[in-house]
C-alpha cells in the first residue's frame, strides 16, 4: 500500500519540439482510484507511461511511497499495467501469461502456482488457463490481462484505456468489475480514458487533461457541477454543455445576442470582479434547459432534430449561429419542427471568461438558496427576427 | 445433383470422362477460361519437362544437328548409378547435402542478427534514425548483386594475393596455404563458397525477418519490461515465438531454392580444388555444357528433380499448415 506523487512532470518528444506532458503535479492517495481523462493527444497516456517507467520524464519527479523512482526501470517499480489491446503474449497460454512476471522475478513454482490460481479465481478465468489468447473472446482477454496485472501484487495499478476495445455492453460490465476489483485490492490505481462517461462513473477523483496539462482534479460530481474552465465544462457531460458568447453590461444584465437576462447582485459582483472586460461565455447544461409554453420562456424557437433516448429525448435548436441541445423527459408530446419556448434553470448556469477560466456559478454566488422565479427580462430577439 | 448421389456411381467410357470433367469445371466455358493458362504452361513447363528432361535423358544427345541422337534407354542413368560417373555422383550428393546443411542455418543466423540489429533504435552518431534507411538498404546489397559477380568477387578476395583481403584477414587466425589461397585448398575452399553464398543470399531472409520483427506489437515488449524480462528473455519469449512461422517458411524456401543453385560455387571455386566443392547443380552444368553430354546431364537433372520433390512437398505442407 503506497501512494504516488508526481511533481512537475514534463515530457517532450522530437528534441523538445512536442511537449506531451507539461509540468504535471498530481498526488495519488493510497488505494485511490484516479482517472486521467482528456481528448486524444492531451498527454494522459504519456503521463501513465512515465509512471510505469516506459518513458523517462525530461523534468520532474515521481515518487512511490516517498521513494524517488523517476530513474528506475519499469521492472523495479512494482507497477503493473493493462494495455488497451491487452498485450497478451500470443505464444503463451493464459497460465503462462499470468505467471510470466513472477517467473521473470525468479519466484518459486509453488508461489507462482498459488498466486496465478488466486488471480484466476478472482477474475473467474480458472477454466481458461490452458487456452491461448487467440482462443479467447475480447472480454476473456481483458480478464486475463487484468489477472496478469494483479498476480504480482503491484504497488500501483496502471490501466491504459483498457475498455476501449470492448463492445458497449461488455464495457459497462467490465467497468463495474474493475471498480470492484480495485476496491478489493485497495491499490492506488491510475486509469486512463478518453471517455468522459467512464471517467465519471469510475473515478474517486478525475484529472481532466488538456494539451499536456491538468485542468482540474476533483471528485466526479465537483468536476460536473463546478468545472473550473470552459474546457472541463465542455469535455465532461453528455450531451455537451451549451455555450453562449455573451456580454455583461457591468451592472445586472447579460446579453447572449439571442436573449438577455438579469443576474442577481451577488452574481453581478462576481462578474464585475472576475471579468477582464464585458465579454463572457455563459454555459448552460442541456439538462438545465426545459420546455415552456410559447412566449413564456426566455426564447421561442423551433425543434430542429429530436433524438429519442428512451426515458429522455435530446432536442436540438438553432439559436443565433449555434446549435443548442436540451434534454427533456420523453413524456412531453413534441415533434421535429414544433415551435416551443425554452426556459432555463438559472441556478445551474456557469459563467466563464472567454479565455477559459470559470468566473462563477450562479448557485455558488447566491449561496445555494437561489430563487428560480427571478425577475427575468426576456427580449426574445431571435424569436422576433 | 447432390454429392451423396454420386458416391458409388460409375461412369463408362469417354462420355463418362467428359461428363465428370464438365461437372468438375461447371461447363465448356469453365474449360475455355482455363485454356490460356494451360497453353502457356504447356509451352513453358510441360513441353520442356518432357522434351528436354525426360526424353533427353533417354538419348545419347550431341549438339551436332547432322549427327543422330539415338535412344539409349536407361544407359545414362546406369552411367551415374553404376558406371564411370558413380564416384562423382555420390561425392557431389555428399557435398550438396553438406553445403545445404551449412548455408541455410548460417544464412538464418546472419539474417536474424541483421534484422534485429536494423530494428534497433540506435542513438549513436551515424547510426541514428536519420541514417537508418541507408543501413537497412545496405544490408540488401548482397541480395541485389548478381550471383556470378558476387562469386567472382569473393573468389578474388579469397586468393592469396595482396588484393585478396579475405585471405589476408583469415590467414592471421588460420594456417591457410599461400599457394592457392582459400579457393584452391581443402577444406578452406568449401568454407569460402559457404561464406560467399551466405553473403549473397542472407538479404532475402533478412528482409522477411525485418518485416516480421516490425510487425510485433510494441505493447508486448513494454508489458514484458513491466513484467521484468531482460533483453535476452524478451527475444526468447516474444521475438522468437512471433517469428516462428516465418522462420519455418523461409528456411523451407531457402532449402528448396539453394539446392540447385550453382552460380556461387561456379564463380568462386569452379567446383575445385578438383571436385571438392562440386555441388550437384554444378555437376549437371559441367557435364551438360562442359562435356556437351546433354543426355547424361539430363539424366542427372531428372534424378535431381525427383529427389527434391519430398522437400517441395514438405514446403507446401508447412505453407498450408496453420501454425
Amino acid at each position: 500500500m503506497v501512494d504516488a506523487n508526481l511533481d512537475g512532470l514534463r515530457k517532450t518528444f522530437n528534441n523538445g519540439n512536442v511537449v506531451a506532458v507539461d509540468s504535471i503535479d498530481l498526488h495519488i492517495e493510497e488505494g485511490e482510484f484516479i482517472v486521467l481523462v482528456g481528448p486524444s493527444g492531451c498527454g494522459k497516456s504519456t503521463t501513465l507511461r512515465c509512471i510505469a517507467g516506459l518513458e523517462t520524464p525530461n523534468d520532474g519527479k515521481i515518487e512511490f511511497g516517498g521513494h524517488d523512482v523517476t530513474e528506475l526501470p519499469p521492472k523495479d517499480r512494482a507497477v503493473s499495467m493493462v494495455f488497451q489491446n491487452y498485450a497478451l503474449y500470443p505464444s503463451m497460454t493464459v497460465y503462462e501469461n499470468m505467471e510470466f512476471g513472477l517467473k521473470m522475478r525468479g519466484a518459486d513454482r509453488e508461489t507462482i502456482d498459488e498466486r496465478v490460481r488466486w488471480a484466476a479465481g478472482i477474475m473467474e478465468i480458472g477454466d481458461l488457463l490452458d487456452r491461448y489468447p487467440n482462443q479467447l473472446s475480447g472480454g476473456q482477454q481483458q480478464r486475463v490481462a487484468l489477472g496478469r496485472a494483479i498476480v504480482r501484487e503491484p504497488a500501483i495499478f496502471l490501466l491504459d484505456e483498457p475498455l476501449s476495445n470492448l463492445d458497449a455492453k461488455l464495457r459497462s460490465v467490465m467497468r463495474t468489475e474493475i471498480q470492484e476489483l480495485q476496491r478489493k485490492l485497495d491499490v492506488a490505481t491510475v486509469f486512463v480514458t478518453h471517455d468522459q462517461e467512464e471517467a465519471m462513473t469510475m473515478g474517486d477523483r478525475i484529472a481532466v487533461m488538456n494539451a499536456g496539462r491538468i485542468e482540474q482534479v476533483d471528485p466526479p460530481e465537483v468536476i460536473y457541477h463546478e468545472p473550473n474552465s470552459l474546457f472541463v465544462a465542455d469535455f465532461i457531460g453528455s450531451p455537451e454543455i451549451n455555450f453562449f458568447e455573451s456580454t455583461f453590461d457591468g451592472s445586472d444584465t447579460v446579453d447572449t445576442g439571442a436573449f438577455g437576462f438579469d443576474v442577481p447582485s451577488e452574481v453581478a459582483t462576481e462578474l464585475s470582479s472576475g471579468l477582464d472586460g464585458r465579454d463572457l461565455v455563459v454555459g448552460i447544461r442541456p439538462e438545465d434547459i426545459s420546455l415552456a409554453p410559447l412566449g413564456e420562456g426566455v426564447i421561442d424557437t423551433e425543434i430542429q432534430v429530436l433524438e429519442p433516448m428512451g426515458d429522455t429525448q435530446i432536442l436540438y435548436f438553432d439559436i443565433g449561429d449555434s446549435r443548442i441541445r436540451a434534454v427533456v423527459p420523453s413524456a412531453q408530446p413534441i415533434g421535429e419542427n414544433d415551435k416551443v419556448g425554452l426556459s432555463v434553470n438559472w441556478e445551474n448556469v456557469h459563467f466563464f471568461r472567454p479565455d477559459g477560466p470559470s468566473v462563477v456559478k450562479w448557485r455558488k454566488a447566491t449561496d445555494e438558496g437561489v430563487n428560480t422565479d427571478q425577475e427575468l427580462r426576456t427580449d426574445q430577439r431571435a424569436g422576433n427576427q | 445433383m447432390s454429392a451423396i448421389d454420386q458416391i458409388g456411381r460409375r461412369r463408362e467410357g469417354i462420355g463418362g470422362i467428359v461428363d465428370s470433367v464438365l461437372e468438375e469445371y461447371g461447363s465448356v466455358q469453365g474449360l475455355l477460361f482455363l485454356l490460356p493458362t494451360l497453353v502457356l504452361l504447356t509451352g513453358i513447363v510441360f513441353y520442356p519437362m518432357i522434351q528436354n528432361g525426360l526424353l533427353l535423358s533417354l538419348r545419347d544427345y550431341t549438339l551436332n544437328p547432322a549427327a543422330p541422337d539415338p535412344f539409349v534407354g536407361l544407359a545414362n542413368y546406369e552411367y551415374w548409378f553404376f558406371g564411370a560417373g558413380q564416384a562423382l555422383f555420390l561425392f557431389s550428393i555428399k557435398v550438396t547435402i553438406l553445403y545445404e546443411l551449412l548455408v541455410v542455418p548460417f544464412d538464418l543466423v546472419v539474417a536474424l542478427g541483421a534484422a534485429l540489429l536494423m530494428n534497433e533504435r540506435f542513438q549513436l552518431p551515424g547510426l541514428g534514425i536519420e541514417t537508418r534507411a541507408f543501413w537497412r538498404g545496405l544490408m540488401l546489397a548482397g541480395y541485389a548483386s548478381p550471383a556470378i559477380a558476387a562469386g567472382l568477387t569473393w573468389g578474388i578476395m579469397q586468393q592469396a594475393a595482396e588484393y585478396g583481403i579475405v585471405y589476408q584477414f583469415l590467414t592471421q587466425f588460420f594456417d591457410i596455404p599461400a599457394s592457392g589461397g582459400i579457393v584452391s585448398n581443402k577444406p578452406w575452399a568449401f568454407w569460402g563458397v559457404v561464406i560467399a553464398k551466405v553473403w549473397r543470399d542472407f538479404g532475402f531472409m533478412y528482409i522477411v525477418f525485418l518485416a516480421g520483427v516490425q510487425s510485433i506489437p510494441s505493447a508486448l515488449y513494454e508489458i514484458s519490461k513491466v513484467d521484468g524480462a531482460n533483453p535476452i528473455q524478451r527475444f526468447r519469449y516474444i521475438t522468437l515465438p512471433h517469428l516462428r512461422t516465418v522462420i519455418v517458411t523461409v528456411v523451407m524456401i531457402r532449402t528448396v531454392f539453394t539446392v540447385g543453385k550453382l552460380a556461387i560455387p561456379l564463380a568462386t571455386t569452379q567446383g575445385g580444388p578438383v571436385n571438392y566443392t562440386r555441388v550437384l547443380g554444378l555437376v549437371i552444368y559441367d557435364v551438360g555444357f562442359g562435356e556437351w553430354a546433354l543426355g547424361r546431364a539430363a539424366a542427372l537433372g531428372m534424378m535431381f528433380a525427383v529427389s527434391i520433390i519430398p522437400l517441395i512437398l514438405l514446403w507446401v505442407k508447412t505453407e498450408t499448415e496453420d501454425y
